[in-house]
């Protein structure tokens, strides 16, 4: 009976994860099929081709700028919100002065605005500087992260111990030095897990750059995709190449640091 | 205040500066502008000119909206219950010493990490008339049951308007419940093993353990993804706009991409921002009756 239980067990868990992983080999395999073999069911291509990514690369010219504009932006990003956050955080949870606990209730509202409420108003102060279609005008869209970043790092740093500050004080060291020499080398978990957010939200970002990029070639790669996409309606390997390249760098990022991504998730809203 | 004190404060609000920067300006100052933009009539192009609450007036009278607000209603009801039950379900079968563990979370979570654009452009695939879910609901002798069902077989599942709000709630779904189950999980582990010993000593089973203790313990759990799912849902965007375009008939028109439209397309700015706020209101207010339903 017991073991009956645990074989059921077994079963429902094994069948979930197929289910999770089911779409993404799906289409990678797809990726590597001849375009006369893309409907076939048989997930495993009779003869293992890289002309779809060839051919994704060969006759739409922009793509790997796309990539790398997607590269370069999420770079960008990443280093912007992690020294903001670790700014901010530290000075939330560290630092008293006038106001403090009313500027951490605005950042915990802001992280419940819905986009959609800033879409128009983001985009008429773009045109006003002038940053519709540039890479400046992706920044408004990142506010969103950068509040749950410095709310995970004011969390963390609250968590630790009042005497290391007063040691490093002893040291004659000021807050700026503390911030460099003590506090930035002792957040590096909630670092890690700003970082692989941050970039996941760059890299992901759909909506945003939509709207405010319009020339193909400042395009990143999701919004390349749907233009992409809009090229090639019927020919499946090729459009699942292409989807790849959006997939596969994100899933190395995730086996790399999955432990911390999981980690923010888990304690994110949860403690206090 | 000491001149130490100063010194401190100081401090404090050099650091906090530039995030406060760009919370005002890309924020705060919006939302403001965002309310006055809804009283007005403006294309961008030309002054925005005041037309009162004439935008809020034509929005409740306009079936676009109608249909929109329904359809994201129902997605949001269905995704969050399923979403919900389906990662609270995952975790209770993890929360225990099973084999390959870490695998099996990983492998759960690996679709919440994947862009939006990518999933909609797979799954496009997977929905598609000959693709791979009617291949197998064919194998698995489905269909006849679908064509009982008075769906034609095959099912051209995002192009048929009885399905494609379906699928994309089915999609959601599917791309979500492993992140709450995370956040479950968390949850779980915070619970006391002596609660469940007392409960046993009690002569509870299996299932009066789960809803005596488990259930009560994890409301918390409970609201924050709720709420976090909630918010996610009544936003729903990209899936819409990369499968469907709101199609087809309007059957997957949602709220967002009603707003897209109007302001990106039509450039019915004003229009467009009391949509915005008649979301955002929607949102608050739903989370605040959650709040009340499973009240912390």
């Amino acid at each position: 009976m017991a073991r009956a239980k645990t074989l059921f067990f077994y079963l429902v868990l094994v069948a979930c994860a197929l289910a999770s992983v089911f779409p993404f080999a799906f289409a990678l395999f797809t990726s590597f099929k001849a375009p006369s073999e893309a409907f076939s069911f048989g997930a495993w291509p009779a003869a293992l081709t890289f002309e779809n990514y060839h051919e994704v690369l060969r006759t739409t010219p922009l793509f790997l700028r796309w990539v790398l504009n997607s590269l370069a932006v999420a770079v960008v990003t990443v280093a912007l919100l992690l020294l903001l956050s670790l700014m901010g955080g530290f000075s939330l949870a560290r630092i008293a002065f006038p106001g403090r606990k009313t500027l951490f209730l605005i950042l915990l509202a802001s992280m419940m605005i819905p986009n959609q409420v800033l879409w128009i108003p983001n985009y008429t102060t773009l045109s006003r500087l002038g940053w519709v279609n540039t890479y400046w005008g992706l920044v408004p869209g990142l506010v969103a992260t950068l509040s749950t970043g410095t709310f995970l790092v004011a969390q963390f740093l609250r968590a630790l111990p009042i005497e290391i500050e007063e040691a490093a004080t002893l040291d004659g060291l000021s807050r700026y030095g503390m911030f460099w020499r003590l506090i930035v080398p002792l957040t590096g978990p909630v670092a890690a897990t700003v970082t692989i957010t941050s970039f996941m939200a760059s890299w992901n970002a759909f909506a945003w750059p939509l709207i405010v990029l319009n020339s193909p070639e400042l395009f990143t790669l999701p919004v390349g995709l749907n233009f992409f996409k809009g090229l090639y309606v019927t020919r499946w390997t090729l459009i699942m190449a292409g989807s790849m390249f959006n997939t596969l760098p994100v899933l190395v990022v995730f086996a790399l640091f999955q432990r911390h991504f999981i980690k923010g998730v888990a304690t994110t809203g949860l403690k206090e | 205040m000491g001149g130490r004190q100063w010194g401190e404060a100081i401090a404090g609000y050099v650091f906090l500066l530039p995030y406060l920067v760009l919370l005002a300006v890309f924020v705060g100052w919006p939302i403001g502008y965002a309310l006055w933009l809804s009283f007005h009539s403006y294309d961008l192009f030309s002054a925005p000119r005041w037309v009162g609450i004439e935008n809020y007036r034509f929005l409740l009278n306009e079936p676009d909206f109608r249909i929109a607000l329904r359809n994201t209603t129902l997605y949001t009801l269905v995704v969050v219950s399923c979403q919900t039950a389906l990662a609270l379900f995952l975790a209770v079968l993890m929360d225990r010493r099973i084999r390959g563990k870490d695998l099996f979370r990983v492998t759960l979570f690996l679709p919440s990490v994947t862009s939006s654009v990518a999933i909609s452009l797979i799954f496009l695939f997977i929905f598609f008339k000959n693709g791979v879910l009617n291949q197998l609901l064919a194998i698995l002798h489905l269909d006849r049951l679908l064509a009982w069902l008075g769906l034609s077989v095959p099912v051209d599942w995002l192009g048929d308007v009885h399905t494609a709000l379906g699928a994309i709630m089915a999609q959601n779904v599917w791309s979500t419940a492993g992140f709450f189950m995370v956040v479950f999980l968390a949850g779980l582990q915070d619970i006391p093993e002596a609660l469940y010993e007392a409960a046993r000593l009690d002569g509870a089973g299996t299932w009066a353990q789960f809803r005596h203790v488990t259930l009560p313990l994890l409301k918390p759990t409970t609201f924050y993804v709720a709420t976090v799912g909630l918010i996610g849902c009544f936003q729903v965007f990209d899936q819409v706009f990369i499968m469907t375009s709101g199609g087809p008939l309007k059957s997957t028109l949602t709220i967002a991409y009603l707003l897209y439209q109007e302001a990106f397309m039509n450039f019915n700015m004003g229009y467009a921002c009391a949509i915005a706020f008649v979301l955002a209101t929607l949102i608050f207010g739903c989370t605040m009756l959650q709040r009340r339903l499973l009240g912390d």
